[in-house]
């Protein structure tokens, strides 16, 4: 445990003095096409709420990769296990995508656990913890052998193979329904609550132990099927009191400018193939290059004819650093020319490499699974998966290798895990779906064993009100903001790459007073009709407090670094950076902030 | 506009439970799946796979206007 | 000469109903706003709107239709019927796998579990209709192709094959409009058209062909 736990204060005071406030007007001006304060048509009755009550030793919220050994594997260590999911079961998140999964079998492989773990640490800058990243890899063969034995790599579709062991212990599950709120009692995890798509029902479920799987999150970009994860995880964590990390860091993915909406087009036929494995292939994937190459000389992606580098001729300076080890070929300053990629062995948008997979260069070699988009002709467009971190990078931060959190009984895995098992960058190609599925297996048996040693809890009535009040508050409202409305305003406030990806301070702190502006006045007047809406309310309210931690985190990180890129701090800062920003609730409410030093452990009060 | 028809629907709920962002319902008069949250669609097409009777049509794009980071 | 004459003869009274249960279906499907798919999944969805379409023709493909009077059109059309019988039960006694055929050469959910799921879909009434119609069908199939083991009485056997026929037209109509996914409203509003007056064609060949039989008695 390192002892320099600075905490950085950023005051909201001081963002609205130096506001510009040229992003926003520009953005909502393109936008006017939704109504945005209007009368609540409601089509049910916040009145007519029937509930639903649930105890469990382990709650694993989200059916993902990670989900699912979490359920698993606290099950198998002999804890009573409930799965709650918004959507099914291996149909939800981005675990339905993610078609390259990492399997590291030390007999065959060439490289050493110590060596691969020496690899990524420095692809990583440190950014990685290396516990992590050598967990991964230690047990991903274990993981991968039982997902074959389920029949996980006969099928592109996940579900049905997701069920068998499901099925097999008999593990309820729960689909369709949202969780909004975590709760904790006596300075524990008490359990969690939520509301279902398909009826007027709200669930509350006593746990003594909360396993989150809900993965990360964006900002329900276009041309990334990342659209249902809204960091709910992270942000109900962090309103019970819980430190997150990573919100700096950002996956670079860009998508095709026709029909950049369109994910499953944009990825060429992954989203058909069935999963893969993929051995150790390192590298320093940023895709923050891209849109470096983006802001400086415009579009990069002008395709010649096939086999062409993109953007050829045209020589650029400076740019996100990639370590020597790892450039792939051009010039220094890493990777910008080669926007197209590969179209390598990928894993799909669940765990790839920001490598410019939506490039469009022809493909000089057969199609082979878990290929990224093939060669797509016409020019590309930024932001396909803005508002996500990179995977493993953001999300709760773990105080030991156990996927713990800070509060007692809370555990995450996966994605809803800052565990930086691959860094604040793209490294072990396949590791995202890897590491998802270790980590959920060493949550759930340690979420198994610590329900050894505790009671259950009880959820206090006041409790109980309070969330219900909280949790239907947009239906209740007689009038207020369409959710659609401001997440739309959210995007073109957050999405343009002069904001988030190509950052300096006056327009992180410009795109920041409109975000608090969103925080203070439209949150507060979240509107729903009806249920899918009062899910999209809760998302929308996600997204706007990541939306905050994203700009203070990288205002407050005045270096560059890996997939965090700023204009007016270019260069590494090892003496001051080498740490991690958690992010957390102070007692009043306030957002704070604090250095974690590479390589350590957070100190737990 | 994204997923934009349902013929030969038998209403099994598949892809109501399948799609990611909420897009369908089953509607309670038919019987049968509906698309009612159109400008939700991430246009990912796992509704259309799981749909066993492959009742599914889905368009590249999007109904509604498409925020990008640059393009 | 002679011989193309008498070819001609024989089998230009079917133009009418070509145009009736083949054109007028295939204009309906052209016009029709219809996803267009893959070669594969469209030939398929093609033979079965037909197979259904000579169900509806079978109505009028029947030994009482005064049209085919003449001796050698009765022969034609008794063949014919049979013919367009066997084969096109065939068809439609496969078109639920015809639904999950093109699963295997495509990525999605896995054929079996897709038709397992689909004929166990026992709250859908379009399901439903489907199993009944497909289950009278089977049962004419085999009072049809064996009747001679049956034993049964020609006008008995009669009788049985002509009320199948109507419960099993009844059914498919109301599956094909329920479900049907090319199921427009000019496309329910021709099948239901020609089930009713099919259905109507026999019961007035029935009903007259009795009285004349009485009367011969």
């Amino acid at each position: 445990m390192d002892e320099s736990n600075k905490k950085d204060q950023l005051s909201r005071r001081q963002f609205v003095a130096l506001t510009g406030g040229t992003i926003g007007l520009a953005a909502l001006g393109s936008l006017g096409l939704m109504a945005a304060y209007t009368e609540n048509e409601r089509e049910v009755d916040p009145a007519d709420f029937k509930y639903q009550e649930n105890e469990t030793d382990v709650l694993v919220i989200g059916s993902g990769m990670a989900g699912l050994f979490a359920a698993v594997k606290a099950h198998d260590a002999g804890a009573k296990v409930m799965m709650v999911s918004k959507g099914r079961l291996g149909s939800s998140g981005l675990t339905p995508f993610a078609k390259g999964i990492f399997a590291y079998d030390e007999k065959t492989s060439d490289y050493s656990l110590d060596e691969f773990t020496a690899m990524v640490s420095r692809s990583a800058l440190g950014t990685n913890n290396a516990v992590y990243t050598r967990q991964m890899a230690e047990h991903s063969l274990a993981r991968v052998n039982e997902l074959r034995e389920w029949g996980f790599f006969e099928s592109n579709l996940y579900n049905k193979s997701f069920n068998v062991p499901i099925t097999e212990r008999n593990i309820p599950l729960i689909e369709r329904v949202v969780i909004t709120h975590l709760i904790k009692e006596n300075g524990r995890i008490a359990g969690a609550s939520g509301f279902s798509l398909d009826e007027q029902k709200i669930y509350f479920f006593t746990a003594k132990t909360v396993i989150l799987c809900t993965g990360a999150g964006g900002f329900k970009p276009n041309g990334f099927p990342v659209c249902d994860l809204t960091h709910d995880g992270t942000v109900m964590a962090y309103q019970i009191g819980a430190k997150v990390t990573g919100k700096e860091w950002n996956d670079g993915h860009p998508g095709r400018s026709t029909n950049p909406a369109a994910s499953y087009d944009g990825w060429g036929d992954m989203f058909d193939q069935k999963p893969s494995t993929t051995q150790i292939e390192i590298h320093h994937d940023l895709g923050v290059d891209l849109n470096y190459r983006a802001y400086k000389l415009g579009n990069p992606i002008q395709m010649g004819p096939p086999g062409q580098e993109p953007g050829q001729g045209a020589e650029l300076d400076g740019g996100p650093f990639v370590p020597e080890e790892f450039r792939r070929s051009g010039p220094p300053g890493g990777g910008g020319e080669r926007p197209g990629g590969e179209g390598r062995r990928g894993e799909g948008p669940g765990g790839r490499g920001p490598r410019g997979e939506g490039g469009n260069r022809e493909r000089r070699r057969p199609p082979r699974k878990g290929d990224g988009p093939p060669g797509m002709q016409g020019s590309l467009a930024g932001g396909s998966s803005a508002g996500m971190a990179i995977h493993k990078s953001e999300g709760i931060v773990p105080i030991n290798e156990k996927c713990e959190s800070n509060i007692p009984g809370l555990y995450a895995a996966g994605d809803a895990l800052g565990s930086y098992m691959a860094g604040a960058i793209y490294t072990q190609v396949g590791s995202s779906l890897a590491g998802s599925a270790v980590q959920g297996a060493v949550a759930g048996e340690a979420a198994a064993a610590f329900c050894q040693k505790v009671a259950m809890p009880v959820i206090s009535s006041s409790t109980r009100k309070n969330i219900e009040t909280q949790m239907l508050a947009p239906l209740k409202r007689e009038a207020g903001y369409s959710p659609a409305w401001v997440t739309q305003t959210l995007q073109g406030i957050m999405i343009p790459n002069f904001v988030l990806y190509i950052k300096k301070e006056s327009m992180l702190k410009a795109a920041l007073a409109y975000i608090e502006e969103l925080r203070d006045h439209h949150l507060p007047m979240l509107r729903a009709a009806d249920l899918h809406e009062l899910r999209l309310a809760h998302e929308t309210a996600n997204m706007i407090i990541t939306a905050e931690m994203k700009l203070k985190a990288s205002i407050l990180r005045k270096e560059s670094r890996c997939s965090h890129y700023r204009l007016d701090y270019p260069e590494l800062d090892n003496e001051n950076w080498r740490a991690w920003i958690n992010i957390y609730k102070e007692e009043d409410g306030s957002m704070q902030f604090e250095k974690q030093p590479f390589g350590s452990w957070p100190e737990v009060i | 506009m994204a997923i934009s028809k349902i013929s030969g629907c038998i209403g099994c709920g598949t892809c109501v439970q399948s799609c990611p962002t909420d897009v369908l319902r089953l509607d309670p008069k038919s019987g049968k799946a509906i698309i009612k949250y159109v400008e939700d669609c991430q246009i990912c097409h796992l509704c259309r796979m799981y749909c066993p009777v492959d009742a599914i049509v889905i368009t590249p794009e999007k109904s509604i206007p498409v925020i990008v980071s640059w393009g | 000469m002679g011989i193309i004459m008498k070819t001609q003869n024989k089998y230009y009274k079917l133009i009418p109903a070509a145009a009736l249960f083949i054109g007028l279906p295939l204009l309906l499907w052209s016009l029709g706003d219809f996803p267009r798919k893959s070669i594969l999944k469209e030939f398929l969805s093609l033979l079965t709107i037909l197979a259904f379409c000579f169900m509806l023709a079978q109505f009028y493909f029947t030994r009482h239709n005064k049209y085919f009077a003449k001796g050698r059109e009765f022969a034609m059309v008794v063949k014919l019927h049979r013919y367009f019988g066997f084969i096109f039960i065939a068809v439609l006694v496969l078109h639920p796998f015809f639904i999950v055929l093109p699963r295997f050469f495509e990525a999605g959910v896995d054929p079996g579990d897709a038709f397992v799921t689909l004929i166990t879909e026992f709250d859908s009434l379009g399901v439903m209709l489907g199993l009944i119609a497909y289950g009278i069908m089977i049962l004419l199939f085999v009072t049809t192709f064996f009747r001679n083991k049956f034993n049964l009485h020609y006008r008995i056997g009669r009788m049985l094959h002509g009320y199948l026929s109507v419960l099993f037209i009844v059914a498919g109509a109301w599956h094909v409009v329920n479900i049907g996914r090319h199921t427009s409203t000019p496309f329910s509003i021709y099948i239901i058209l020609m089930a009713l007056s099919g259905i109507i064609h026999l019961f007035l060949t029935y009903f007259f062909e009795s009285k004349k039989e009485l009367s011969h008695g």
